[in-house]
């Protein structure tokens, strides 16, 4: 946001940037060796959806695209709508390269749409001890999400993480931007 | 297959109103300047009392304003729905995670403050909780995100500097200044001169009162637009206003009045419709407000 667009109260919400994501495929591997964990059978992209039949129509074909290239991607998409308005499109597959193709895809479509400002996060989730790791599209970066009962995350746990993740991923380096992605149906 | 462009555009109306305003307030500036500069009035000491009454104000108003509405910060702990609200919202705008507070009133209102992005603050009302639902909620909150993101406190702080020292000229010399001029100095050069002083400083302040607070509706303007981007539903905001404006006559008057000094910071202003001309009021009407949300509402569709 640039001092002319605060001057003149523009709002330009910045579009969605894709490319990093693929930092994490090269990343998988020293995360499963090194710190033990296992990428889980599903990941997800979290959109802002839009108000208007032109967006429906283009979620639908991202869906569809999806399906029909099942046999060169084998990931199944499914939608949830959670309770706060935003669209989460989760990929389910065996091979967690395949579901970050599926998110790239995804996200892909829907730039070419129009609809880049609706990117907001991709999630992968971890196992054992779940944990998750967020990519934010407005950020082009990375960062560690572990949540606990009662609306609480393990900050202690997550600033570790992003310490070794520091390595292999671009890491988000202003914790005040960590944003929460609460209750994930993953 | 290129990519397209977002659903939105640029407003460019709203942005040549916004810069006419903002220019013709610098011009009125300069040209008072210059003229209290030509009236010999001792002008360094003046704009630095004046600066440093402002920039204290400034750098206190989050904490004055919270103070003076009784409006009680709550933590993520103590809010968790609005607070993943809001984190969702700025996580989309990208700016930091404001701090909520909230204020004991029933009449349902909400409004921004804080010096920058970093120290910001979202008050709102009880009433505003009680009476809004999520989305309208949502759609309110997006609209004090952008005043944050916008940095509206700072560019109305400024836009309002020199008025305030010519206001504090015209009072000043209005309880001071005849009666102490006609003590010490009994020359009439000098009692007409302070006469010319008073009036072209009361004329630059009714000018620029009025300046400013068309930039203010513009700003506002700005925010809806912001709301309807961030949340992507129009509609949303413009219910959220509905409910607000019917709140709003329900409630008490005595609230009302206590609120009136707020207005500037308020999504919606706290006086009966009718009192005023728009001209002279710092948000549009709900008509021209709900008429520019339907605008974008066709522009989504297009």
């Amino acid at each position: 946001m640039g001092f002319f667009d605060a001057l003149f109260g523009r709002t330009r919400v910045p579009p969605g940037k894709a490319d990093p994501l693929f930092a994490l495929s090269t990343a998988l591997l020293d995360i499963e060796a090194k710190l033990n964990a296992k990428p889980g059978p599903e990941s997800a992209l979290v959109l802002r959806m839009v108000d208007n039949s032109e967006y429906e129509a283009l979620e639908r074909e991202v869906e569809a695209t999806l399906k029909v290239g099942g046999k060169d991607l084998p990931v199944e998409v499914r939608s949830v709508e959670d309770n706060l308005g935003y669209r989460w499109m989760v990929f389910a597959g065996p091979d967690p390269e395949q579901q970050l193709n599926a998110i790239y895809l995804a996200s892909d479509l829907l730039k070419e749409g129009g609809y880049a400002d609706g990117l907001l996060a991709a999630l992968f989730k971890f196992q054992p001890r779940d944990w998750y790791l967020i990519y934010s599209f407005r950020r082009a970066a990375f960062y560690p999400f572990v949540p606990l009962p009662g609306n609480r995350r393990d900050q202690p746990r997550e600033f570790r993480l992003g310490q070794t993740l520091k390595a292999w991923l671009p890491i988000e380096k202003d914790p005040e931007r960590w944003y929460a992605l609460w209750d994930p149906p993953l | 297959m290129a990519t397209r462009k977002p659903w939105y555009g640029r407003d460019m109306g709203l942005t040549v109103r916004m810069s006419v305003t903002m220019l013709l307030l610098a011009a009125l500036y300069l040209a008072f300047l210059i003229f209290l500069f030509q009236a010999g009035v001792p002008l360094p000491t003046l704009v630095l009392i004046m600066g440093l009454l402002l920039l204290s104000q400034y750098y206190f108003s989050d904490q004055l304003v919270l103070w003076s509405t009784r409006a009680r910060r709550v933590s993520p702990a103590q809010a968790p729905e609005l607070y993943r609200i809001v984190e969702r919202l700025a996580h989309l705008a990208d700016v930091p995670i404001p701090a909520l507070a909230i204020m004991p009133a029933r009449m349902p209102n909400a409004f921004a403050t804080g010096r920058d992005p970093k120290n910001a603050v979202i008050v709102v009302t009880q009433g505003l909780l009680d009476r809004l639902d999520e989305r309208e909620l949502e759609a309110v909150l997006a609209h004090e995100l952008t005043h944050i993101k916008n940095r509206d406190a700072q560019i109305i702080t400024i836009a309002s500097f020199f008025a305030m020292l010519a206001s504090f000229i015209v009072q000043q010399i209005f309880f001071v200044g005849f009666s102490l001029d006609e003590g010490r100095d009994r020359r009439d050069g000098a009692a007409g001169g302070i006469m010319l002083v008073w009036v072209g400083s009361l004329l630059v302040w009714a000018i620029s009162y009025i300046l400013i607070r068309a930039l203010s509706r513009y700003r506002e303007y700005a925010a809806d637009r912001g709301s309807a981007i961030l949340t992507g539903h129009p509609g949303y905001l413009a219910s959220a206003l509905l409910k607000i404006e019917g709140g709003m006559r329900r409630t008490p008057n005595t609230d009302l009045r206590s609120a009136e000094a707020l207005n500037a910071f308020f999504i919606f202003p706290a006086i009966s419709r009718d009192s005023l001309m728009e001209l002279f009021s710092t948000h549009p009407s709900l008509e021209h407000r709900l008429a520019y949300l339907e605008r974008l509402q066709e522009e989504m569709e297009k």
